[in-house]
């Protein structure tokens, strides 16, 4: 509180006088002169929120937990009454405010003391100043509509191009300050070249713009860039990081992932100048337009950018909570420039967002069907995931689609007329009693009715295989007690057992069977009962049984939830009793060929999951953890059914029909009560059997359709999947989550907006697809302020609201106003026509001014904030790389495809020294020459140039960048291999071209790098520079050699090494230089 | 208003050129890596806790930090917290209602039952504190009146990335600043030419858990806060070596061109900040002799490396990066991030922690008495610990002699020792399960608060505006624990 020092006590009478008279008498001195130096009319929201936010919002704001003294200093009286809120507000505190403003004492200073906060004399001055002219409020300038483009303002005769220049020399002339000159067009054509491409100039490309005298040269210059496919890469490298596009997972074992089929879907969308609204619907809810398609829904794995946990110990639920926030933040920064994440734990502090919003907005995100963790085995997906078939692949798929639906049908009549055969065979009952019994054991491989146990060691034993041709089971510490049949085998907490190899190996397309007996011992929350499958982190890939309050949960999954089926018994199982369970499985790929037997009879169920579409036997890569077989024991998350019983393990290479397992389950009863065997529901049972086991023609014709599926499947096994978005069929309960918390619930909320800045419209659909309509309703009043001024932001350095992410009450407030709402109007207007916003804000006068700043300037106005000067900023670390490698003709353009691994120094990925560790691949392809934008990102070590160049991290959202400058950007500038090859590469190409002098070429370089030619002293610079290098080299050839062998792109030799040497020594100097790095 | 519209086009420049530059090496103030230019900086920075001349808020008593980070979670209950009561608990079932009152992670969901487990070690006391270290640790147990010992740590994370990330960064998502990026930022540099803030790493003998490079990241700090990783290769400092055919001398004058090739463009374009580009190659260039200088361990007398243990001469090891740490500390490096990982023991405990210890023990004790010696222990803290805990009972099967432990959140050991901490302290209890902390509970945001403190920072005023809120390391709590300061 250092403005406390300069208050005596003697000022007392006079603040007296301040608040009695509401003037400005008795104002302290040094308060007074600041007071008159203000402008006449102070406005709320440009002079005053920023104050009263930043110090005061936090206690007496939106918050309503953390308010003090009930007082809100961000509404007016009038809004108050609005919103029917029990508040006090100013006009009930204006006395005492000032008087906190200006006393001594710490108990009643405003802000406190402990809130390390303090108002400096300007700021009180300013709050004074309000007061004194009847504190009027403003609504917040974002969520205000924005003002439509009633007519198209005119430009002044003086100066300016387009509406743009209007705003802006309106704002000069306020301020007496005249707009600087045209850059020159070497400088335009760098400036736009970068901006639009981020890519130089070429040589030609210069030459012609220079050339080209007609008025219309440099509109001509904006069309051809942004039909330039680099456009799209431009654009996407900025996109990549408000999407936080990453190659990897994240968290601990950062495990890679490829999302670049979105990335190109991205770069695509740009190029074909894609609206705006559609670009954002598509990625937001593409897969529940009405013209969902394969593209729409690909563009919605923005949403699934966020990072994905995989590290063994943790809550599932804890982390699908965190994705499902992600995913509302990014939507909150990305399109509203909001920081929603405030609001995740309590009401915003500053903005009008409630927490109670936060989950309303988030709920939008919350159906999908996931679990929290990552599954990362071979060829898995975490669910919900787009199959990237191509064309062709699409092709196989549909007719192989085809022929099963053909065959299917072809099977569905064929049992319709095909009854004659079944009356024959069944007029027989001798017949069908006979072939039960005949078949008693068809398809039985395995069978285990651990009834003998052989010990092999202390704890380790062996129990036989009923039939003769399988070998002992081998079991760990079993508990033999009296079982369903004679013996049986129970578990212990370490009780382990496994079925020799390859028992039980059945894929997704193989019918099979199991039967066993269980005896709970308790209720069980949740346990495992067998598996042949991998653990919950390789999505459960194959078969596993769970009791689960004592229902029966069966599952068949190639990377659970997803690509997965499953049952689950409706009736539980009763504790301390014997239980014959069946499962039969049709080896169709579809939930209904799943079915529960219980003692004999079917079971009533609840089936989930959609079809299989993929293997889900076991094959190893670098994640799994080797596989053991058909196991009973404990597996990683899941509890061992303890103190069960398990007997008469019986395993079948078919689906059992119901006649069968009714048959099994009791023989005796079976045969004695088959008086009745020819009732109707036995007859249905019957006729299963006999296309089951009978019929020829009936078990062919299955077979056939099997096999189909086999063909499908093995078509679509390789082709790789994109995780995106798609909402289960009942939304999941959202509830507000105290503090944040996963598993703290508050109450339950609906998909709805803050109606402070719009309300959701009751006719929306309350999914993503209405929340995306909302975004885009004419009257959403950030939407288009925020792009416009991301584009603003793109082509200046800085956005007309330079806290470009944020529009809330602690970002700053527009330095032009009407221009960003004129612009916004426009944006809308023009349908949200990217391109054509780009035009528009290019061809203003003010963009194409020299950024040259004199002095005056320069200390008025250093950051440029009136725009009396054309843009200058550093590059981005990817125009800087991509700069080096285009320049020396290295780039190899090509647009799009997996994601790339250029130069990198040893060892950054080596933060692990797990046997799966990632090791950086070291390729000697073209793909060390690709834009930066394809380099591989990976979270846990991000590429070393580009963080080192500011490029923002990709854990969040990220709509900004902030800009600095080190001396290990130097060492990376001079050393960097990668920018040394390009110098040698650039030498060469130069060297071996005709040219007339030592000026010539050397102007050539400098053309080159700095897109202009070189003054005078500059060009001397570089002849000394270029002959002193050339002499070193000459007096250390070796040296030459060693220098020019930098890089993997082969030596011209047809060239003298010590004049290339000393050109590219030169060329590596200029590309240090603040022009190959800077956009003036 | 002419001078808007005039400029010189390349006038004078040369002459202008001879007049600022160049390479006038000895007049530039490093006032370091910390003070380069950030691209608006007072718009960024304006009414934040800036001090262009980096000022601590009240006088610190440390001037540096070395913090051993043990990336795992070591075993409390085996090496400072001694837990007698645990003999007559061994192998009984933990009481569910003491369970229940931790977080267990999901590693032992499938466990049906939990086991209480004694330490395998035994323990003795040692110093005139009389501190009971257990027998894994001979020669810290020799130090142990240099060292305040917290035993009730306690922090809110149960998985390691989480959790190594709100050790380092308050936050438990990754992507907020570093507290070495925190203090770079507060405090700036005493060092000329050497960064603020530098990472070393030890490799591990296998199967240790992974670190992620955002634990020593900037977050939305300027990124030249961001954590330097020393590396042990051919190029310590990444790009920090010439290419080959470039000797120093041709780097030299490479710079001097560059240079003087700016000075021209400064002129043309106005440009301020080129001054500031010239700046930061000068740093550069001297960054190129300080750091294989600083890194140079080969210079240390044999009797140093007794002290520290033959591991020292092995380079990567934790015992030659404790020696580094050392020679950092002596050329003013703020804030010395050691990283040695292999601390997570679900299982084979007994065996696997015994390694630990002897790859870490020596050289940890070595470190202190060595800045001891030399006075640097007065004003450099030494931090050792890692993200969390271990359970009480056992991960996996407990046999005669062996067992695991899983990630406890709810009490672990940490130390400090050197300035401003009281020496031969111990602080803190925890029940006699090791499971939760019964006395004096130490908080991460308050380790952090006190960390801060000693560095003469005010936790609560050490903060960054971002994106409208001000971010501090401690976010909204943390305090400083005064029992622990001398």
């Amino acid at each position: 509180m250092a403005f406390l020092s300069f208050i005596k006590k003697e000022h007392n009478f006079l603040l007296l006088a301040v608040l009695s008279f509401g003037c400005e008498q008795g104002l302290p001195s040094e308060i007074l002169s600041i007071y008159h130096t203000l402008p006449d009319q102070i406005i709320y929201n440009s002079n005053v929120k920023p104050i009263l936010s930043d110090n005061c919002f936090a206690c007496h704001g939106p918050d309503s937990n953390k308010r003090k003294a009930n007082l809100r200093l961000d509404l007016s009286e009038e809004e108050a009454v609005i919103q029917n809120s029990n508040v006090l507000t100013l006009n009930d505190k204006k006395k005492s405010l000032i008087k906190r403003l200006f006393t001594n004492n710490v108990d009643e200073k405003m802000p406190p003391p402990e809130s390390h906060l303090s108002l400096s004399k300007y700021e009180i001055a300013t709050l004074v100043k309000w007061i004194n002219q009847g504190a009027k409020y403003q609504p917040h300038w974002s969520f205000v509509p924005i003002k439509t483009n009633n007519e198209t303002p005119k430009i002044g005769k003086k100066w300016g191009q387009n509406s743009i220049d209007f705003f802006i020399k309106n704002k000069l002339d306020e301020n007496h300050i005249l707009p600087s000159k045209k850059a020159d067009k070497e400088i335009l054509i760098r400036r736009l070249s970068f901006t639009l491409k981020g890519l130089p100039p070429k040589i030609d490309e210069i030459d012609a713009f220079l050339n080209d005298t007609s008025s219309d040269a440099y509109e001509k210059l904006i069309d051809l860039f942004l039909d330039s496919p680099n456009y799209g890469e431009r654009m996407a490298a900025e996109w990549m990081n408000v999407s936080r596009y990453a190659d990897s997972d994240g968290y601990l074992d950062d495990k890679h992932r490829d999302f670049s089929p979105w990335r190109d879907w991205v770069i695509d969308a740009f190029n074909n100048n894609m609206s705006y609204d559609q670009f954002v619907t598509y990625q937001l809810a593409g897969d529940l337009i009405p013209e969902s398609n394969t593209q729409s829904i690909k563009a919605t794995a923005f949403n699934r950018l966020h990072k994905k946990n995989s590290e063994a110990g943790i809550v599932f639920e804890e982390y699908r909570a965190e994705y499902v926030s992600d995913r509302t933040t990014t939507f909150g920064k990305a399109f509203l420039g909001l920081t929603l994440e405030c609001a995740k734990c309590h009401d915003h502090k500053y903005d009008p967002i409630t927490q109670k919003n936060f989950y309303e907005i988030s709920s939008f995100f919350n159906n999908t069907n996931e679990i929290g963790t990552a599954v990362y085995g071979p060829g898995q997906t975490a669910g919900p995931s787009l199959l990237l078939a191509d064309e062709d692949q699409q092709i196989v798929i549909d007719y192989i689609k085809n022929e099963l639906y053909n065959q299917s049908e072809k099977i569905v009549t064929y049992q319709k007329n095909n009854k004659e055969e079944f009356e024959v065979w069944l007029s027989n009952e001798q017949n069908t009693f006979e072939s039960l019994k005949k078949n008693k054991d068809r398809g039985l491989v395995a069978f285990y009715p651990f009834d003998k146990f052989r010990k092999k060691s202390d704890k380790k034993f062996l129990s036989p295989s009923g039939l003769s041709s399988n070998i002992e089971a081998k079991i760990n510490e079993p508990e033999i007690k009296n079982g369903y049949k004679n013996k049986g085998l129970f578990i212990n907490e370490f009780t382990n057992l496994t079925l020799p190899k390859k028992v039980g190996w059945f894929d997704q397309t193989d019918p099979f069977s199991i039967s066993l007996a269980l005896y709970p011992e308790n209720r069980y929350d949740k346990a495992i009962i067998f598996s042949h499958c991998e653990q919950i982190r390789l999505g459960l890939k194959g078969y596993s049984l769970f009791i689960k309050n004592n229902k029966l949960n069966f599952i068949i999954a190639r990377s659970w939830p997803q690509n997965a089926i499953e049952i689950e018994t409706i009736d539980p199982i009763p504790e301390k009793k014997w239980t014959e369970v069946t499962i039969t499985y049709d080896g169709k790929g579809h939930v209904n060929g799943l079915n529960f037997f219980i003692n004999g009879e079917k079971a009533p169920t609840i089936k989930k999951g959609n079809e299989l579409y993929k293997s889900i036997l076991f094959k190893p890569n670098i994640h799994t953890y080797g596989f053991n077989g058909f196991r009973v024991g404990p597996m990683h998350k899941f509890k061992t059914f303890l103190n069960g019983g398990i007997d008469e393990l019986k395993i079948y290479d078919i689906a059992l029909s119901a006649l069968e397992i009714a048959y099994k389950h009791d023989v005796t009863s079976f045969e004695s009560t088959n008086l009745n065997f020819l009732n109707e529901s036995r007859k249905i049972l019957l006729k299963e059997y006999f296309s089951k086991n009978i019929d020829d023609s009936s078990i062919k014709m299955n077979n056939e359709y099997r096999s189909l599926r086999k063909k499908l499947m093995n078509h679509i096994d390789s082709i790789p999947e994109l995780m995106v978005m798609g909402d289960t069929p009942e939304p999941r309960q959202t509830y507000l989550l105290k503090r944040g918390v996963y598993n703290e619930f508050g109450e339950e909320v609906f998909p709805n907006t803050p109606k402070a800045i719009l309300n959701f419209d009751n006719n929306l659909p309350k999914n993503r697809l209405g929340l995306s309509k909302w975004l885009f309703d004419n009257k959403n009043p950030l939407t288009a302020r925020v792009f416009v001024n991301r584009i603003w932001q793109m082509h200046f350095g800085q956005g007309l609201v330079s806290s470009s992410d944020d529009f809330g009450s602690q970002g700053n407030t527009p330095s032009h106003p009407e221009l960003l709402d004129w612009l916004s109007a426009s944006f809308i207007s023009y349908g949200w026509n990217i391109k054509k916003l780009h035009k528009l804000i290019l061809m203003s006068s003010s963009y194409m001014q020299e950024s040259t700043a004199g002095k005056v300037l320069q200390e008025n106005d250093p950051e440029n904030k009136l725009l009396a000067r054309g843009p200058r900023f550093r590059m981005s670390a990817e125009m800087i790389r991509d700069n080096a490698i285009a320049i020396s003709g290295l780039l190899v353009n090509k647009i799009g495809g997996k994601s790339v691994y250029p130069y990198q120094p040893d060892g950054i990925w080596d933060l692990s020294d797990k046997s799966w560790r990632y090791k950086y691949p070291k390729k000697k392809d073209e793909n060390l020459y690709r834009r930066s934008l394809y380099t591989f990102w990976k979270r846990s070590a991000p590429p070393p140039l580009m963080t080192l160049f500011d490029a923002p991290n990709r854990d969040f959202c990220a709509t900004k960048r902030t800009l600095t400058s080190s001396p290990l950007q130097s060492l990376a500038l001079l050393n960097n291999p990668e920018f040394i090859e390009a110098g040698r590469v650039l030498a060469e190409k130069t060297l071996t071209k005709n040219y007339n002098s030592e000026d010539e070429l050397l102007t050539e370089i400098f053309r080159k790098v700095t897109s202009r030619c070189p003054s005078e002293n500059e060009l001397n610079t570089l002849k000394k520079y270029y002959n002193e290098e050339y002499k070193r080299f000459r007096e250390n050839y070796s040296n030459a050699i060693k220098y020019i062998s930098i890089g993997e792109k082969k030596l011209n030799d047809g060239i003298d090494p010590l004049k290339t040497a000393a050109l590219a020594t030169v060329i590596n100097g200029l590309m240090n230089t603040s022009e190959a790095v800077n956009i003036y | 208003m002419e001078d808007f519209l005039n400029y010189k086009r390349f006038a004078d420049s040369r002459r202008s050129f001879l007049k600022k530059s160049s390479l006038g090496f000895g007049s530039i103030a490093l006032s370091t890596l910390i003070n380069p230019s950030i691209v608006s900086a007072q718009s960024v920075l304006k009414n934040d806790f800036y001090y262009p001349d980096k000022s601590p808020h009240f006088i610190p008593k440390a001037k540096r930090v070395i913090y051993l980070f043990q990336s795992g979670g070591p075993s409390q209950i085996e090496t400072f917290d001694f837990k007698p009561e645990l003999v007559n608990w061994h192998g009984k079932e933990i009481p569910p209602s003491l369970k229940k009152t931790q977080r267990n992670s999901g590693m032992v969901e499938g466990q049906s039952s939990y086991p209480l487990v004694k330490s395998i070690f035994d323990f003795k006391q040692y110093g005139d504190s009389g501190a009971w270290v257990s027998d894994l640790f001979p020669h810290t147990a020799k130090i142990v009146d240099e060292l305040c010992i917290i035993k009730s740590m306690h922090t809110d994370a149960i998985n390691h990335e989480p959790a190594v990330m709100f050790m380092q960064t308050g936050s438990q998502l990754s992507g907020r600043p570093s507290i070495g990026s925190w203090l770079s930022y507060g405090l700036g540099s005493e060092n000329k030419d050497l960064p603020n803030f530098v990472v070393l790493m030890s490799k591990s003998d296998g199967g240790a858990q992974p670190l992620n490079s955002a634990a020593w990241s900037n977050g939305f700090l300027p990124s030249h806060h961001q954590g330097v990783q020393f590396r042990n290769s051919k190029d310590p400092v990444l790009f920090l070596n010439n290419p080959s055919g470039i000797t120093q001398n041709d780097r030299k004058r490479a710079i001097d061109y560059i240079n003087e090739l700016n000075t021209y463009q400064q002129d043309f374009y106005q440009d301020l900040k080129i001054q500031s580009q010239i700046k930061q190659y000068e740093m550069a260039y001297k960054m190129q002799q300080s750091v294989p200088e600083a890194m140079n361990v080969k210079e240390e007398p044999e009797h140093v490396y007794k002290l520290y243990g033959e591991d020292a001469k092995i380079p990567g090891t934790f015992a030659a990066n404790c020696l580094q740490a050392r020679r950092l500390a002596e050329r003013d490096v703020k804030f010395i991030q050691l990283y040695h990982t292999g601390w997570d023991h679900h299982g084979n405990l007994p065996s696997n922690i015994k390694k630990q210890a002897k790859a870490t023990d020596q050289a940890t004790a070595g470190l202190i008495k060595d800045l001891k010696q030399r006075g640097l222990l007065e004003d450099t803290l030494v931090i050792w610990g890692g993200e969390f805990g271990r359970t009480s009972f056992s991960q996996g099967r407990l046999t005669k002699d062996n067992y695991g432990r899983d990630h406890h959140p709810g009490c672990f050991t940490m130390w400090m020792a050197g300035a401003g901490v009281k020496k031969g302290l111990i602080y803190g209890k925890t029940d006699d399960f090791s499971y939760n902390v019964v006395e004096n509970p130490v908080h991460v945001h308050d380790f952090q608060a006190t960390l801060l403190h000693l560095l003469g920072i005010n936790h609560e005023k050490l903060n960054f505006k971002y994106q409208g809120r001000r971010f501090r390391l401690t976010d909204v709590h943390g305090k400083v624990i005064k029992d622990l300061l001398a």
